[in-house]
């Protein structure tokens, strides 16, 4: 084992110098792949030699959360030995120690929560795993007293383990471990990080709200199990639905915030009174999970699809003009001038703009410029040291291809041989669409795309 | 891990969702701070999202109402068209609209906008829009009475390019408004009326014939009412053809079919167990059967029998079969039954009521 630098014994994960950066091999037990979770070992960012960024996640194993486990006769984490420990942490003696053991407990659910976002999206969205381990896993061991802490404003407590435990309510009905994630889930600097990374912490109770009776019972149906029937599952979300509107609407008047509520005894209560509150929320937080497992599967899709299409050799399309060009009363070639003149112009008064910021941002610059030499996604990820994701976020060339389409539609509509197109959706949506293929597709074999090619000629020397 | 039928790779829950392509992220200062009530939010959210969008494309179109915007009742004014803006979560795979701006054609809406919205993290998506044809036909023959029309989000297509395309290029007058078709709303049949042996005439319209158990057996080829449904308490029959074009037909002009075959509608009461009292003569259960005229007779291939009631949807299509079957509950929802031929007008029943107990 490793001596970390607080004097605590710790648990490195394995690192190479000669393999680069170490993966995040603490995701659970490397030999068996399940995630335990213990009142002694405590999961945080710990220095590591060999690791590019001089720490990873590791154990440590605090001797005050050693001690306080034998004294207090818990072994393995269970709710019974939550409770006393909680007890513990308002009696006079020795408290540090109990809540040093719950530290320890939520933080192994915190870290499955980072190894579960980092594992869905950090090679597509270019999420940095310590980064993201930086927000849940920021705990050293350090005793700590529970009295103090609690004095204090909640979201201003840290560490974050320690956050988590002064936040939490039993009332509720959730467990310890869950209240962990679910406060992970509410965590506003991780939700900023990954926003900025394309992506979303939506709380199940929001996606709940989301929900329509339909999906609920095809997502139990598929996924569901237990005692719970989807006609009950059914009921239960239709009840939830109807009293969710008037309890956020209260969160939202004394606290003038959208987020953060989360369902309370009474609200629990309110939808399901014949059974206990926990019940409830466990069913509900059930059929959450459900859900994101139905959308798991269709992302995963979507994705695949995606990636296929953006890697995909783009296959020219001469006909894409032509179908506007079909004005049985004007010459084809006239049109077509007439056309490739408004793309020529919409082209100099959109891309200007768009490409102005790659001058000062030699990221944007490298993906402008690939882009323009006729490099995909992925490729262009690579030679720019992105994810794929960032690269569709900065450029945006359907978007930009659209708003030039547009602008030439504007253009040519105002000429007699196109003013007919105007007074049609079908033929107008057309008609954009054609132009807009006309920019991203090229209309040869071994041709580069006019959007391309316009960015080629004309992007600014960086 | 979990896995499913359609995904024998396991797969873990979302731990956090894709932004939609072509989202809108809201600067902090717009949507950290709750300023309306409600709807009003949402809708506050929306128009920042739309002038957002149309800033970043260099698009100037005026975008009203001036006064009281946030009211969810009022349309919006966008370059001479007037837009619904219908609200709904991220996440929502469908979207609840109110329907009384459809009422009267001559100030419903043009189009209709959906916006779906994470106030909690500042983010809208648009995932299209309908021209108010397009939203007459999604409707289609669904209640039409009813104050919120329940749209799938699936319905929408285009985003927010496709607002933009229609309302900056096209000639309003492209886009005529329509209100949605005032149908009367058709009287639910009491199933359990027909094991007192009353044929409603709704069905009796389509040449139904009603055979009661107690009436003596119901045979169609040798079989009797039990042997097609373990506990049937009767059975209503709907003669039905194909014609040769296609169409689907019921009562005598099925006769004049090559194509001929049933519709059995079984109200069916929990049969008796060794480990269960006897039967109940009350009906719990509903199965439907598409049957051909004869037994063993093959069904035409592509016929879709489906079922609705509440959330539940159910059905099955024909290939190669000799009979199809549908199986509902007794419940409080209404049953709504079609019947679709491959490329024919669908025939849909009255709905049919069934509640348990």
């Amino acid at each position: 084992m490793d001596a970390c630098s607080n004097g605590f014994s710790c648990n490195a994960t394995e690192t190479d110098p000669h393999q680069g950066p170490p993966r995040l091999a603490s995701c659970g037990h490397p030999q068996t792949g399940v995630t335990s979770s213990s009142y002694r070992e405590l999961r945080a960012l710990i220095s590591a030699r060999g690791s590019s960024q001089g720490i990873t996640i590791g154990s440590l194993h605090p001797p005050q959360a050693a001690a306080a486990a034998e004294d207090y006769g818990v072994d393995a984490p269970s709710a019974a030995g939550d409770r006393l420990l909680l007890a513990a942490c308002d009696a006079p003696e020795d408290r540090e120690g109990a809540f040093l053991c719950l530290r320890c407990h939520v933080s192994h659910p915190l870290e499955q929560k980072i190894c579960g976002l980092y594992g869905q999206f950090g090679d597509y969205y270019g999420l940095d795993e310590i980064e993201l381990a930086s927000f849940a896993l920021d705990d050293d061991g350090r005793p700590l007293d529970p009295a103090r802490l609690r004095g204090q404003p909640t979201a201003a407590i840290t560490p974050f383990t320690a956050q988590v435990i002064c936040s939490y309510d039993p009332s509720r009905g959730a467990g310890l471990p869950h209240w962990a994630r679910t406060r992970l889930q509410a965590h506003n600097d991780l939700k900023v990080y990954l926003k900025e990374h394309g992506l979303l912490l939506i709380s199940d109770w929001a996606l709940l709200a989301d929900t329509s009776s339909r999906r609920i019972r095809g997502a139990w149906e598929v996924f569901g199990g237990g005692s719970l029937t989807a006609d009950r599952a059914v009921r239960l979300h239709g009840a939830y639905l109807a009293a969710y509107p008037a309890a956020k609407a209260e969160h939202r008047r004394r606290s003038r915030r959208s987020s953060g509520w989360q369902p309370d005894a009474a609200f629990l209560h309110a939808i399901a009174p014949e059974q206990p509150a926990a019940t409830t929320s466990e069913q509900l937080e059930a059929m959450a999970r459900t859900v994101r497992l139905v959308l798991t599967q269709q992302w995963q899709r979507s994705r695949q699809a995606d990636g296929e299409q953006a890697d995909a050799l783009e296959v020219p399309d001469p006909r894409t003009l032509q179908d506007l060009s079909e004005q049985p009363e004007h010459s084809p070639a006239d049109q077509l001038t007439l056309i490739h003149a408004a793309l020529e112009r919409a082209l100099e008064a959109v891309m200007p703009a768009v490409l102005a910021p790659a001058a000062s941002d030699p990221q944007l610059h490298c993906l402008w410029q690939g882009y323009g030499e006729g490099l995909t996604n992925t490729p262009l990820a690579e030679r720019c040291g992105c994810s794929r994701g960032t690269v569709s976020k900065k450029l945006r060339p359907e978007q930009h291809a659209s708003t030039i389409a547009r602008q030439a539609a504007g253009e040519l509509l105002r000429q007699p041989a196109f003013s007919a197109l105007g007074g049609s959706v079908e033929d107008l949506e057309r008609m954009v669409e054609a132009l807009r293929n006309h920019l991203l597709i090229p209309e040869r074999e071994g041709d580069i795309a006019p959007l391309r090619r316009w960015v080629h000629q004309h992007l600014p020397v960086s | 891990m979990t896995t499913s039928p359609a995904s024998p790779v396991p797969i873990e829950p979302l731990e956090a969702f894709p932004l939609p392509p072509g989202a809108i992220v809201l600067p902090p200062p717009l949507w950290q701070q709750v300023q309306e009530d409600g709807e009003r939010e949402l809708r506050r959210l929306a128009l920042a999202a739309l002038r957002q969008a149309m800033d970043e494309r260099e698009l100037h179109l005026p975008l009203g109402p001036e006064t009281d915007p946030t009211d969810p009742s009022r349309l919006l004014a966008l370059n001479r068209f007037a837009v619904q803006l219908a609200v709904t979560g991220m996440l929502s795979d469908e979207v609840a609209v109110p329907a009384a701006p459809w009422r009267d054609a001559a100030t419903a809406p043009q189009l209709l906008l959906v916006a779906a919205i994470d106030p909690e993290n500042g983010v809208v998506g648009v995932p299209g829009v309908l021209t108010a044809s397009e939203v007459i036909a999604a409707v289609g023959d669904g209640d039409q009475r009813a104050e919120r029309l329940v749209l799938p989000i699936s319905a929408f297509k285009g985003g927010i390019e496709r607002l933009f395309t229609l309302t900056a290029l096209l000639d309003p007058a492209a886009l005529p408004r329509q209100a949605l078709r005032q149908q009367p709303a058709r009287p639910a049949v009491r199933v359990r009326d027909w094991l007192e042996g009353l044929l409603p005439p709704a069905l009796g319209d389509l040449g139904a014939e009603l055979v009661p158990v107690t009436a003596g057996a119901f045979r169609q080829g040798g079989a009797t009412a039990d042997s097609l449904a373990p506990g049937a308490l009767a059975v209503l029959s709907i003669p039905l053809g194909l014609t040769t074009a296609g169409t689907l037909v019921t009562g005598d002009a099925a006769q004049a079919c090559l194509e001929r075959f049933r519709l059995l509608l079984i109200p069916t009461a929990q049969p008796p167990s060794a480990a269960t009292a006897p039967a109940t003569d009350a009906a719990e259960r509903l199965t439907l059967q598409l049957v051909g005229e004869l037994e063993g007779d093959l069904l035409p291939d592509g016929l879709l029998l489906s079922a609705s009631q509440g959330s539940r949807r159910s059905s099955v299509s024909s290939a190669n079969s000799t009979q199809l079957e549908l199986e509902l509950p007794a419940a409080p929802d209404l049953i709504e039954v079609t019947l679709t031929p491959p490329d024919g007008t669908p025939l849909v029943l009255p709905p049919l009521q069934l509640p348990a107990g």
